[in-house]
């Protein structure tokens, strides 16, 4: 069948070799081969513009404007960068958001493959237990803000509640109400949130890995830690990698948790990146220092993400 | 030809996959090449406007009573229709500021307050409406004296309430514990005292949006330094971390250590700081007149209506600012957006003559407790809410209105004071440095604005 003057066969065959990773050094340079992999690549290639190339441009270009959202704007070079650079608001965010990626890295993520060792040992209750630990991922943020604003009352708190049956009177607080406690507790709701999310990426790894394996390290004498340091690490290795980024971007990023909680209060104590970035865009109309902040964050996120990309190199397993 | 070829089939795989976008569109345009047809056409088709308001809040009263004259106007008006949406005051807020980032405002919105509507002026989001008030003098005159505030000197904002900002109590609780209305600041301290001693919440506060303790901490503010240190703060002549606001927020900061707050205040959403008061948990609220439309609706406690009193913040020992006067006025009303023109505008103003009209203050009065921005002369004005009676009562013996601080504060400022207040409610002694970052607010504005 001939379409605008190729041969529609070929291109399915093509598009068949391309699929299987196949071809040819001389199919690769074809018109046709070429034609197809346009074509696949084209739908998102044009929504990776429209979508994420574009609007990072132009966050980009407005980080060296100054613009209150009105008509005009004003170039201003690197002036909204030297402001950042003295900015002393930017510091709490940012301790802030390492809070949340280092609670996001060293608790969630070693709490989720836990949760998921537990489930994949098919122990009596797993199915209950799966439900229970996965159940906070299918809850909007806000669900969650609302939840967690209850359970921290000060007065009918459950927590305040535990503690003060528990006779643990002295450590009652008001925990999102207090300055100190406030990012603490905020993150507690976090891991609670998200741990059944990536828990439910690690077991999808673990399924996938053939149980000849197993029983080839049960007859080699590999049991229990030894099963999981020997063989499930080194095995889901990648996944953790895919992981640890996920967290940093959301715990860079991290905005309806913290605005549903407390709105970035009480202050500014419990700022991210993400809700300062709002703050000073939305709240004060500095669109173009908000666009210097949003840059930083991408800044930060792709520095963290070198690095623990780094950190977390090894030699691919494959089986 | 071959190349032409292999081009003409490219384009029109990327025009297949731009046609998939453009599917996903709300809207398609036809053309016809008979005028005639198309003129009639647009005769028939109604003009779609979009509207947005603010109320929607407990007991809904406001709500309702809109809804119905919107619904009335509507049903008189084949020709117009409406997508109406009502949200919580903080969500429309929130979701203006992002659309005038972006220009996409509905074509009618409320704007909450006047140093909002002037920094959307700024934006030049919003339509000038002084043609359609100059030229419908009728409709202008209506309005009473002072409640056609203009922005950047032209009128874009068609006010929808009046309002008082007072300290509102529980006569009931009072009684109990024999406490008079305040005349000075010890008596004042002294009743939050006997309250507090017995198990009652003095004053009943959510300030997690971080601008509901504006209304309290503005009446100290201007009781200890008055209205023309703000008005000096804010131009950078004098500065914010000077020895009046340093005592105003030592005199608050008194009041949290004395609990004279519910615990959680920092945190509480503003409904939650409303229901404590018409639950009868708290025995005073500071707040405006349009929260009596929340202790009369549907959801308010039965009878609570009558135990509210009202009175002005007393003065303090030693204090600049006019003891007699209550912070109130118009602040907030109705924008239309200026990407309106030509009918789209004319039906837009028009709607606005109704919504502000009698159809809708009439009852806004009589059921909700609001006060009216137009002259109502046919309506009693004893036929109104109690609160709103004891509201009027203690205005007629003061001496004028001021204008809130959020309301004259640019909108960076008013963040930084918000953020400032919300830092000593949780407990920050830190007077100095909140005054400060308020400061470090205003130098930023004036560079900004330069």
């Amino acid at each position: 069948m001939v379409l605008f003057g190729y041969q529609l066969d070929e291109t399915i065959y093509y598009y068949k070799c391309l699929s299987f990773g196949r071809g040819t050094k001389t199919m690769r340079n074809s018109r046709y081969y070429k034609l197809t992999y346009i074509t696949l690549v084209a739908p998102a290639f044009l929504i990776f513009i429209a979508f994420v190339l574009y609007p990072t441009l132009q966050t980009l270009l407005l980080s060296f404007y100054s613009y209150d959202g009105g008509i005009s704007r004003f170039f201003i070079g690197f002036q909204n960068f030297v402001e950042l650079s003295k900015d002393s608001d930017l510091l709490l965010p940012l301790r802030n958001s390492f809070y949340w990626i280092i609670n996001s890295i060293f608790v969630i993520l070693p709490l989720s493959f836990i949760f998921a060792l537990i489930i994949m040992t098919k122990m009596k209750g797993h199915k209950f237990f799966r439900t229970l630990f996965y159940m906070p991922s299918i809850l909007s943020e806000i669900a969650i803000a609302i939840i967690w604003v209850f359970i921290y009352n000060s007065d009918a708190g459950l927590l305040n509640s535990i503690l003060k049956s528990l006779g643990l009177e002295s450590i009652i607080r008001g925990w999102l109400y207090e300055e100190n406690t406030a990012i603490f507790a905020c993150i507690a709701a976090n891991t609670w949130a998200f741990a059944g999310s990536y828990m439910l990426i690690f077991m999808g790894e673990m399924k996938g890995i053939p149980v000849e394996i197993y029983e080839a390290a049960e007859i080699d004498g590999a049991l229990g830690l030894k099963r999981v340091f020997s063989i499930i690490i080194p095995l889901v290795w990648e996944t953790a990698k895919v992981t640890v980024f996920l967290s940093i971007c959301a715990g860079i990023q991290q905005f309806g948790l913290i605005y549903g909680l407390t709105g970035g209060g009480p202050g500014n104590s419990t700022q991210t990146l993400g809700t300062y970035m709002y703050k000073v865009g939305y709240r004060d109309f500095y669109f173009g220092y908000a666009s210097t902040v949003a840059v930083l964050i991408l800044i930060i996120s792709y520095g963290t993400i070198y690095i623990s990309n780094r950190i977390m190199k090894r030699d691919e397993i494959s089986y | 030809m071959k190349k032409f070829i292999r081009l003409f089939s490219l384009i029109t795989v990327i025009a297949v996959i731009f046609s998939l976008f453009a599917g996903c569109g709300s809207s398609t345009k036809t053309t016809t090449s008979d005028d005639t047809k198309t003129v009639d056409q647009e005769k028939k088709e109604p003009i779609k406007l979009t509207m947005r308001t603010n109320y929607n809040e407990q007991g809904n009263t406001r709500g309702d009573i809109f809804k119905a004259a919107l619904d009335k106007y509507l049903d008189a008006n084949k020709n117009i229709q409406v997508e109406y949406e009502a949200v919580d005051p903080d969500t429309n807020k929130l979701k203006s500021n992002v659309e005038v980032a972006g220009g996409t405002t509905p074509d009618i919105f409320v704007v909450t307050t006047r140093s909002i509507a002037e920094q959307y002026v700024k934006s030049g989001i919003l339509a000038d409406l002084t043609p359609y008030l100059e030229k419908d003098t009728a409709w202008r005159d209506t309005f009473i004296s002072g409640a056609l505030f203009k922005t950047l000197d032209k009128n874009y904002i068609i006010p929808n309430e009046g309002f008082a900002e007072l300290v509102w109590y529980n006569k009931d609780i009072f009684a109990k514990y024999n406490i008079k209305v305040p005349e000075t600041w010890s008596d004042f301290t002294a009743a939050i005292k006997i309250l507090k001693d017995n198990n009652i919440v003095p004053i009943a506060l959510g300030d997690k949006s971080s601008w509901v303790a504006g209304f309290f901490v503005q009446m100290i503010m201007d009781k200890v330094a008055g209205t023309d240190t703000l008005n000096k703060a804010i131009k950078g002549e004098i500065k914010f971390n000077n020895p009046d606001y340093v005592k105003a927020v030592q005199l608050y900061i008194d009041l949290i250590d004395a609990k004279a707050f519910n615990k959680d205040a920092a945190i509480a959403e503003e409904a939650q700081g409303d229901a404590m008061f018409y639950t009868e948990k708290a025995a005073m609220e500071c707040t405006g007149t349009w929260a009596i439309g929340k202790w009369v609706g549907k959801d308010a406690n039965p009878g609570f209506n009558a135990k509210v009193g009202a009175f002005i913040l007393p003065s303090i020992d030693g204090g600049k600012g006019d003891p007699k006067a209550y912070f109130g006025g118009f602040n907030s009303g109705y924008a239309i957006s200026a990407n309106l023109k030509d009918t789209k505008l004319d039906a837009a103003v028009e709607l606005l003559k109704f919504v502000t009209g009698p159809e809708y203050f009439e009852p806004m009065v009589t059921k909700n407790g609001s006060i009216s921005p137009i002259n109502l002369p046919g309506l009693d004005k004893t036929q109104t809410q109690k609160p709103l009676i004891e509201a009027q009562a203690v205005l007629a013996g003061s001496s004028g209105s001021i204008g809130v601080y959020d309301g004259v504060m640019p909108q960076a400022v008013a963040t930084a004071w918000f953020t400032s207040m919300q830092k000593w409610l949780s407990g920050s002694k830190d007077i100095a440095g909140g005054l400060d970052d308020i400061d470090k607010a205003v130098e930023k504005q004036l560079k900004a604005s330069k």
